[in-house]
């Protein structure tokens, strides 16, 4: 076992503990950065490793929230165990139906096509009374995990909650680093680090494209699925840039090309937000300083601090 | 002479009213080299973009064993079996050379659902890219980032990939570019090595290096060709000698 994979235990072990120390509020606070961090983990798999800069992520974020406020009875449950794949599966295929077009850019104008797209979807939401238009739509009742009249636990409870937030992070971070490391991912990177090259070899890009940005589509649809279903409510700016550059911030700042960074980033970028906005009613002043402080002096980001302090120990 | 694998007919590339290629036909036969010279800006590496489709032709036609390959995409080209090299050298800075191989390796590999698997267990394509860099003297730089090896290292590295994927046809654009003596002397006895059971197309500036492995030559001016034969006839060919290489050039 590498040292990578014993972090990556003690930090699920961690996470699995923490309801044993913490109450409600730190519980759903920590639910919504683990459903957070899955959302900027997929956008890493775009930016970090195929070289995709997306603007408009959010737009399968909010197709996952919006995928189950149209699955839930009005004052009934969803079955989790159906809605969750049908939300992955919608945002996934909407992905690559947008990948079809957007994927022929590069550089700045695949920015501008994807925020583009995203901004679509936001003014469809907000004009659509069946989406609940601008002021978005209330999920009444959390997804119900019935299997076939079993139910193995219930969401309502806070712990519940936040231990689905758990293992969809977990099991998100595992699927990531299998394709990762697979021939697949090594294309990926391939096509980020020379797609000239790549071509001349052989590869048909586009559609390894494609499919990471359907793949990238999927997850962040799981993350606006649980959004959603922590919340219990919908509304247009599920879809906004802004939203899709939070999370660009949050892969950014935790450092791209990881994997676990943008974990580190929502980690960073949700606290700190929080811990700010208690302290002043201006704290978007001070956040953005902070933010450029750390893209001046952090160019690797969290992750590449951390990486940079345990190489310095390792040499003494 | 064995068969022409790829048979080039009147290709040409026009950018407005410049014709970079003006009507070139030439062929590659299997186990020869066929060297293609000229001055500078006579369109030999647009030639290459052409055939390996990265430029697509406004005119004329390039056979690939029977099949019509002119205008199709470079990948498309690459899974026929025809491989280029770069004058430039092209290569993934931030892998490893052992990484660049297998990749080229792994273009060529068949069956989507194997790109799935684990890229450290495919020993057969890591094997292959091993290999081809062992014959370019590479093998103790396998573990090294490509990006940090030296030029002429950078350069034997472009060609090990270039032939990890097994080609039929090689492109070669100025393989010896920017090498000292001593390193375009043994760079061209290992293009000698791996022309066996393939067929060649080979871009040069150093003379002595095109003389003593060409099997077949052309001569490029201005988009055209000039000449083409033997190269023993092409350097009596006095048409060539006054219009490009020069009584001085010629070994």
């Amino acid at each position: 076992m590498s040292r990578r994979n014993l972090i990556e235990l003690a930090v699920l072990a961690a996470l699995a503990l923490f309801p044993l120390l913490a109450g409600t509020f730190y519980l759903q606070l920590v639910a919504k950065i683990m459903i957070m961090a899955i959302f900027a983990m997929s956008l890493d798999l775009l930016v970090g490793y195929a070289g995709l800069v997306s603007f408009g992520h959010a737009a399968f974020f909010g197709i996952g929230a919006y995928a189950l406020m149209v699955l839930s009875p009005q004052y009934g449950a969803a079955n989790l165990w159906l809605s969750l794949p049908i939300a992955m599966i919608a945002a996934g295929l909407a992905a690559l139906a947008i990948g079809l077009l957007v994927l022929r850019c590069s550089g700045v104008y695949f920015i501008m096509v994807t925020l583009a797209f995203a901004q679509m979807f936001f003014y469809y939401a907000t004009g659509s009374k069946f989406l609940g238009g601008s002021d978005g739509a209330y999920i009444y009742v959390k997804p119900s995990a019935d299997l076939l009249g079993w139910t193995p636990f219930s969401l309502d409870g806070a712990v519940a909650f936040y231990a689905l937030a758990l293992a969809a992070l977990a099991a998100a971070y595992i699927l990531l680093r299998l394709v990762l490391r697979s021939l697949f991912g090594h294309a990926l990177r391939g096509i980020k680090s020379n797609e000239t090259r790549m071509r001349a070899l052989g590869f048909s890009t586009f559609g390894i494209k494609l499919a990471a940005f359907g793949l990238a589509g999927a997850l962040a649809g799981l993350a606006g699925y649980l959004d959603a279903a922590q919340f219990g409510t919908v509304n247009p700016e599920l879809f906004s840039w802004q939203l899709s550059g939070i999370v660009l911030m949050m892969v950014i700042l935790g450092g791209m090309g990881t994997l676990y960074g943008p974990v580190l980033g929502a980690f960073a970028l949700v606290l700190l937000e929080d811990s700010l906005a208690d302290a002043t009613r201006h704290w978007l002043l001070p956040m953005g300083i902070f933010i450029m402080l750390a893209v001046l002096f952090l160019p690797q980001g969290i992750g590449g601090l951390l990486r940079r302090a345990a190489w310095m120990r390792a040499r003494g | 002479m064995a068969e022409a694998v790829l048979q080039v007919r009147e290709v040409a590339r026009r950018f407005g009213g410049l014709a970079a290629v003006d009507g070139v036909s030439l062929d590659l036969v299997p186990g020869r080299i066929h060297a293609v010279i000229g001055p500078n800006g006579a369109g030999k590496t647009t030639l290459v973009n052409l055939l390996s489709g990265e430029i697509k032709p406004s005119g004329g036609s390039v056979m690939f064993k029977g099949i019509e390959i002119a205008g199709l995409p470079p990948p498309r080209i690459a899974n026929l079996g025809i491989a280029r090299s770069y004058q430039r050298v092209n290569i993934f800075a931030d892998f490893t050379a052992s990484e660049n191989c297998r990749l080229a390796a792994q273009a060529r590999m068949s069956g989507n659902w194997r790109q799935l698997r684990p890229a450290a267990g495919e020993t057969d394509l890591i094997a292959t890219g091993e290999r081809a860099l062992a014959l370019f003297g590479l093998a103790e730089q396998h573990g090294r980032i490509a990006g940090t090896l030296s030029h002429g290292e950078q350069r034997q590295l472009e060609l090990a990939m270039t032939l990890a994927s097994d080609p039929e046809v090689l492109l070669l654009d100025e393989p010896l570019a920017g090498l000292g003596a001593e390193e375009s002397l043994r760079m061209a006895a290992l293009i000698k090595t791996i022309a066996a059971g393939r067929a060649v197309l080979l871009i040069e500036h150093d003379m002595d290096a095109v003389f003593s492995i060409a099997d077949d030559l052309t001569v490029m001016v201005e988009g055209k060709v000039l000449a083409s034969g033997a190269p023993s006839a092409i350097r009596r060919d006095p048409a060539v000698r006054s219009a490009y290489l020069g009584e001085a050039v010629l070994p």
